[in-house]
C-alpha cells in the first residue's frame, strides 16, 4: 500500500484530475477532485485500462494487486501517454526481467484504445508492434531513421524529438535496452477520437472476398453508403460486423464525423440508456455536477454503431424506436429533447423474427432499423475464400512477430477448407497467429492445427444441422430433387469403380460434354478431372 | 468472382496481357504469340483448366516451355507442334504418358506456350506453376526448393534437333542449355519436370493461369490508371500474392542497359530501379521501397499496358507496380534461390507489405 501510495502521489496528483482507489465494496480513498459512485463491483469485472463511462470526463480503470484505480484525467489525450510513463516507474523499480512482459504487453492494451499513435521497434528498425492509432498519423519521417539518429533514446517520455505542424515525435529507449518506443500525438485540433479512426481506402483494401455473396455485399454497401438509411448487419459472430459498419460510414457523406461504436450486449441495462442518451446534471446520486454527454450525442452528424441489438431490453427499445421516429433524444433526467441528426446501423447475431414472435423485440423498431438488411455470411459459407485469407493473415503475423514465412501444406489447406469455423474470421486469425507465432519451420503441417480442427467430424451446413440422408437432404430442399438419383447411386467411402465405354458415354449423355460437366460428372465418381480425361483418352472418347 | 476452368479465345487474350504483368519486366515477349493466337485460332478455341485441389494423386503431369534470349524468341514463330514432339521424347525417355500439362514459369511466355500445346495436343492444363512469376534462371522453381527430381528435360531447337540431360541439379541444366543454345540457334522448347499430381499439387503455386487472366480483365478494361489499380487490387488481393500497389509514377529519366549477364537499372523520377532480366529492387533515394521476390512491373501510363524492361524507353511515362510475392517464394529456403542475395544483393529480403505496412494490414 505504501508503494502504491507513493506511485500516486507521484504522478495522480500532479496529472489526474481525480484518482479513486476503492476495492470491491468502497472506495478507499480519492486524491483530486473527490467523486462519488457506485457500481464497485462491475467495475472490478473490467479488464485493466478498459474506458470507463459515466463521468465527465475520459476516466478508464486499472488494477493494482487488491486495489482498483479509477483515472480521470481532463481529456482522453493525458489519460493513456501518462498511464505509461506510470508503468515505466514501475519497470525502473521492479524486478526488470519479471517485468519485460508486463512492460510490452502495457504498451498493447494501452496501444489499443489510445489515441496517442504508438510503435515499437527494434534498433534495426524493424516494426514490432504498431497500434490502430498509429496508422491514422503520417509521421513524415521514416522510422529507421528515427531509431538510427545519433543521438541515444531519450529516457523521459516528455522529451519531444521532432515536431511538425500536424504532430509531435517522442522516443525513448525500452527498459530492456532492445527496443525503442516511438510514438506520435496529433496536434492540438486535430484529435480525432478513438472511433473515429480509419479511412475508405484502407478498410476496403483489407477486404478479402472474391464469392459472389460477397460481391453482393460490397454492391449494397456501395448503394446505400451515400444515404441516411438505418441498415441492419446480420451474421454470427466473428463475422467482422463492425468492420462493415464502418466501411459504410467511411463510404458516407458522414465519413468526417464521428463513427460511435457501443455494444449493447456488454453494458448493464442500467447503465446502457445514459451511456446511449446522457444524463441531465443533478440526476442521480453520484451523478457528475456537469450532466454527461451519450454516444446519440458524441455521435452527431456522423453514425452510431448498435452492435448486439437484440440484447437491449424492450424498455430501451421504446426509446430508440423514439429517436428513429422523432430525430431526438432525451437526456436520463431530463425535461427536453435534444435534436440529433444521426445515422443509425445496428447489428446482431440473433435471429430477430423469433424474438419479435417471443415478444422479445419489438416488431415496429425491427423495421425501423431493417431498412437495408446486410447479411454478412459465415466462413464456412464462403470456403473459396479460406486459402487466401490464411495466406493474407500467415504473411501478417509472420512480419508482426518478426519471424521467417511459412506456408501451409496441402492437407492443411484441405482441413481448414472443411472445417465448421463457429468463430469465423476471428477464429481464423487466431488459429494462424496461435500457429505462427508458437511453431518453428517452413511448412504448417497438419499437426500444428489445433485439435477441434483435426479432430472435426464432416462440415455442417450454415444452417446447423446434418443431413443423414440425401431423401432428408431434399426433403429440406437443401439438394434438388432432378440430382437425387445420381447422387443416391454414388457409393460415399467405396473407391470409386472405373466404368467401361458404354457407361462413360452414357454418363457424359446424362452430364453433358462441356467443361464444366466433366467436371460435375468427375465429382460425381469421386474422381479428379484429370482422371476423367484419362478415361476418357484412354476409351477415346473426344 | 469464381475462377475459371477453362480458357477461350478471349480469355487467351486477356492471359497474354496478364502473363506480362506477371512477368515483372521479363518473361520474354509474347506479341510473337499473339499474332499466332490471332491467326491460328478460331473463336471454338478452349482448353480445360485444371484446379490443382481437385486433381487426385494419379496422374502424369510434365511441363513444356521456352528459353532462350528474348530477340531469339521473336525470330521465330512456334506452332505448338514442337511441344507435341517434346511430350512423346518424354514418353520414350521415361515411358510415362503425359496426362496433363504445367508450366514451370507462370509468366511471359511460358505462361502461354503452354496453352497452346495443350490445345494442339487436347490436353487440359493444371492451374498452377513452379514461379509464381518470371525468373531467369531453371533452379529458381519450387521443384529446386523442395528437392524435387527435374530430370531427365529434352531441349528441342528450331532445327529440330533434340539435346536431353539428366542431371538433377537444375543449376547445372541451365548452364548447359545456355551454352548449347549460344552455340547453335539461340532460343529452344523444352519439356521436363515431370512428376505425378500427388507432387505436383503439393509444390506447384496454385491458380497461376486463373488469376493471369483476371489480372489482364483488369488492364483491358480499365479506362484510367485508377480504374486500374482498384481491380487489380481487388483480384491481386483475393489470390496468393497480395494487393499489387503502385510505387510512383514518373518519367523515365535514365536508362544504363548492360548485357544480359550483368543487372542494370533505370530511374523513374526520385526511384532508381534495379534489373536482371525482371525487375529485381526500387530505391527510393537509397531507401528500399520494393525488392524480388516481390513482382515489380512498369506500366506503360499512356496505353495502360504493363511493359518489360526493355521497353522501358527514356521519356515515357510509367507507373511502377509492386505486388507480394506468394508464400512459397518466401520461405527461407525459397529466398535463398530467389532472394535479392541470390541476385547478388547485399541486403537481405524485406517483405512489401513490412515496407508498406499501414497499406497491408
Amino acid at each position: 500500500m505504501e508503494d502504491l501510495k507513493r506511485l500516486l502521489m507521484d504522478f495522480g496528483e500532479r496529472a489526474y484530475r481525480t484518482l479513486v482507489v476503492f476495492d470491491q465494496e468502497q472506495i478507499l480513498y480519492t486524491i483530486g477532485e473527490s467523486v462519488s459512485f457506485d457500481g464497485f463491483r462491475e467495475l472490478w469485472e473490467k479488464r485493466n485500462n478498459q474506458p470507463v463511462g459515466g463521468f465527465d470526463h475520459p476516466a478508464r480503470v486499472s488494477f493494482h494487486g487488491n486495489y482498483g484505480l479509477l483515472w480521470i484525467a481532463e481529456s482522453f489525450d493525458e489519460l493513456y501517454p501518462i498511464h505509461l510513463k506510470m508503468v515505466d516507474l514501475h519497470v525502473e523499480n521492479e524486478r526488470l526481467q519479471k517485468l519485460q512482459h508486463f512492460y510490452h504487453h502495457m504498451i498493447r492494451e494501452v496501444g489499443r484504445v489510445s489515441d496517442t499513435g504508438i510503435l515499437v521497434v527494434n534498433e534495426k528498425g524493424q516494426l514490432l508492434y504498431e497500434n490502430d492509432a498509429s496508422q491514422q498519423i503520417d509521421l513524415k519521417v521514416s522510422v529507421a531513421e528515427l531509431v538510427q539518429m545519433d543521438e541515444p533514446a531519450p529516457t523521459k517520455f516528455d522529451e519531444m524529438i521532432r515536431e511538425y505542424p500536424s504532430h509531435k515525435i517522442y522516443r525513448r529507449g525500452l527498459p530492456d535496452q532492445r527496443g525503442t518506443l516511438i510514438f506520435s500525438k496529433m496536434q492540438q485540433g486535430e484529435w480525432q477520437k478513438p472511433e473515429a479512426y480509419g479511412s475508405t481506402v484502407s478498410l476496403e483494401r483489407k477486404i478479402i472476398g472474391q464469392t459472389s455473396t460477397m460481391e453482393e455485399i460490397m454492391n449494397t454497401i456501395n448503394k446505400v453508403a451515400p444515404t441516411d438509411s438505418t441498415v441492419l448487419i446480420r451474421g454470427e459472430s466473428g463475422t467482422g460486423k463492425e468492420g462493415f459498419a464502418k466501411l459504410i460510414h467511411d463510404k458516407s457523406p458522414r465519413k468526417d464525423k464521428p463513427f460511435i461504436a457501443i455494444n449493447c450486449a456488454s453494458i448493464p441495462e442500467h447503465l446502457l440508456e445514459s451511456e446511449l442518451f446522457g444524463y441531465a446534471k443533478g440526476s442521480f446520486t453520484g451523478a457528475l455536477k456537469g450532466g454527461k454527454t451519450g454516444k446519440f450525442e458524441a455521435a452527431s452528424k456522423g453514425t452510431i454503431f448498435l452492435d448486439e441489438i437484440g440484447d437491449m431490453s424492450m424498455n430501451l427499445q421504446a426509446k430508440l424506436l423514439r429517436v428513429l421516429e422523432e430525430k431526438t433524444i432525451e437526456k436520463v433526467g431530463g425535461t427536453r429533447p435534444v435534436k440529433v441528426d444521426v445515422r443509425i446501423i445496428s447489428a446482431t447475431h440473433q435471429n430477430l423474427e423469433t424474438m419479435i414472435l417471443k415478444k422479445q423485440f419489438r416488431k415496429d423498431l425491427f423495421y425501423r432499423l431493417n431498412v437495408i438488411p446486410v447479411p454478412i455470411p459465415a466462413l464456412r459459407d464462403r470456403t473459396e475464400d479460406i486459402e487466401n485469407l490464411v495466406h493474407y493473415y500467415i504473411k501478417k503475423h509472420c512480419i508482426v512477430n518478426n519471424r521467417s514465412f511459412m506456408r501451409p501444406s496441402v492437407e492443411v489447406i484441405e482441413k481448414l477448407k472443411a472445417y465448421n469455423w463457429p468463430g469465423n474470421i476471428r477464429e481464423l486469425i487466431n488459429v494462424v497467429e496461435y500457429i505462427v507465432s508458437t511453431e518453428e519451420g517452413e511448412i504448417i503441417a497438419e499437426e500444428m492445427l489445433p485439435r477441434e480442427i483435426l479432430n472435426m467430424k464432416r462440415r455442417e451446413k450454415s444452417d446447423g444441422k446434418l443431413y443423414q440422408s440425401i431423401e432428408e437432404a431434399v426433403k429440406r430442399r437443401i439438394v434438388p430433387a432432378e440430382k437425387t438419383q445420381r447422387q443416391l447411386v454414388k457409393k460415399s467411402n467405396a473407391k470409386p469403380r472405373k466404368p467401361n465405354r458404354e457407361e462413360l458415354l452414357k454418363l457424359l449423355e446424362e452430364f453433358g460434354y462441356s467443361s464444366e460437366n466433366k467436371k460435375e460428372l468427375a465429382k460425381h465418381l469421386s474422381i479428379s478431372p484429370a482422371t476423367l480425361y484419362r478415361w476418357l483418352k484412354k476409351h477415346e472418347i473426344t | 468472382m469464381t475462377l475459371l476452368k477453362k480458357i477461350d479465345k478471349q480469355s487467351l487474350e486477356a492471359l497474354m496481357v496478364g502473363s506480362q504483368f506477371l512477368g515483372s519486366g521479363g518473361g520474354g515477349k509474347i506479341h510473337i504469340l499473339r499474332q499466332l493466337v490471332k491467326d491460328s485460332f478460331d473463336d471454338s478455341f478452349s482448353v480445360d483448366l485444371i484446379d490443382l485441389n481437385e486433381m487426385d494423386e494419379e496422374g502424369i503431369g510434365t511441363t513444356v516451355g521456352m528459353v532462350g534470349s528474348p530477340e531469339a524468341l521473336e525470330e521465330f514463330l512456334p506452332t505448338g507442334q514442337e511441344g507435341r514432339e517434346l511430350l512423346e521424347k518424354m514418353q520414350e525417355l521415361t515411358g510415362k504418358k503425359t496426362d496433363a500439362i504445367f508450366t514451370i514459369e507462370g509468366a511471359g511466355v511460358n505462361l502461354i506456350y503452354p496453352v497452346i500445346v495443350a490445345y494442339a495436343m487436347g490436353l487440359p492444363l493444371m492451374d498452377g506453376d513452379a514461379m509464381g512469376r518470371a525468373f531467369p534462371e531453371l533452379p529458381m522453381t519450387t521443384f529446386q526448393f523442395n528437392n524435387q527430381p527435374i530430370a531427365p528435360i529434352a531441349f528441342q531447337d528450331i532445327d529440330h534437333i533434340f539435346y536431353v540431360y539428366s542431371d538433377q541439379d537444375a543449376s547445372i541444366v541451365d548452364l548447359k542449355i545456355r551454352q548449347k543454345i549460344a552455340e547453335t540457334t539461340g532460343m529452344a522448347f523444352f519439356s521436363g519436370y515431370q512428376a505425378p499430381f500427388a507432387v505436383l499439387k503439393r509444390i506447384l503455386i496454385p491458380h497461376t493461369f486463373s488469376v493471369g487472366m483476371k489480372i489482364g480483365e483488369a488492364f483491358l478494361n480499365a479506362k484510367s490508371f485508377e480504374d486500374l489499380m482498384r481491380e487489380l487490387g481487388h483480384v491481386t488481393r483475393n489470390s496468393l500474392y497480395g494487393s499489387a500497389i503502385e510505387i510512383t509514377r514518373g518519367v523515365v529519366s535514365e536508362h544504363v542497359a548492360m548485357d544480359h549477364s550483368n543487372i542494370a537499372s533505370y530511374q523513374v523520377g526520385e526511384y532508381t530501379v534495379y534489373y536482371h532480366y525482371e525487375n529485381l529492387m526500387v530505391y527510393h533515394n537509397k531507401k528500399l521501397v520494393a525488392n524480388v521476390p516481390d513482382l515489380i512491373t512498369l506500366v506503360d501510363l499512356d496505353t495502360l499496358e504493363p511493359i518489360s524492361v526493355t521497353d522501358a524507353e527514356l521519356g515515357m511515362r510509367v507507373a511502377i507496380v509492386a505486388t507480394p510475392a506468394p508464400l512459397s517464394l518466401r520461405t527461407p529456403t525459397a529466398l535463398s534461390y530467389v532472394g535479392p542475395k541470390a541476385f547478388g544483393f547485399k541486403s537481405a529480403y524485406e517483405p512489401l507489405e513490412k515496407i508498406h505496412f499501414k497499406h497491408y494490414f
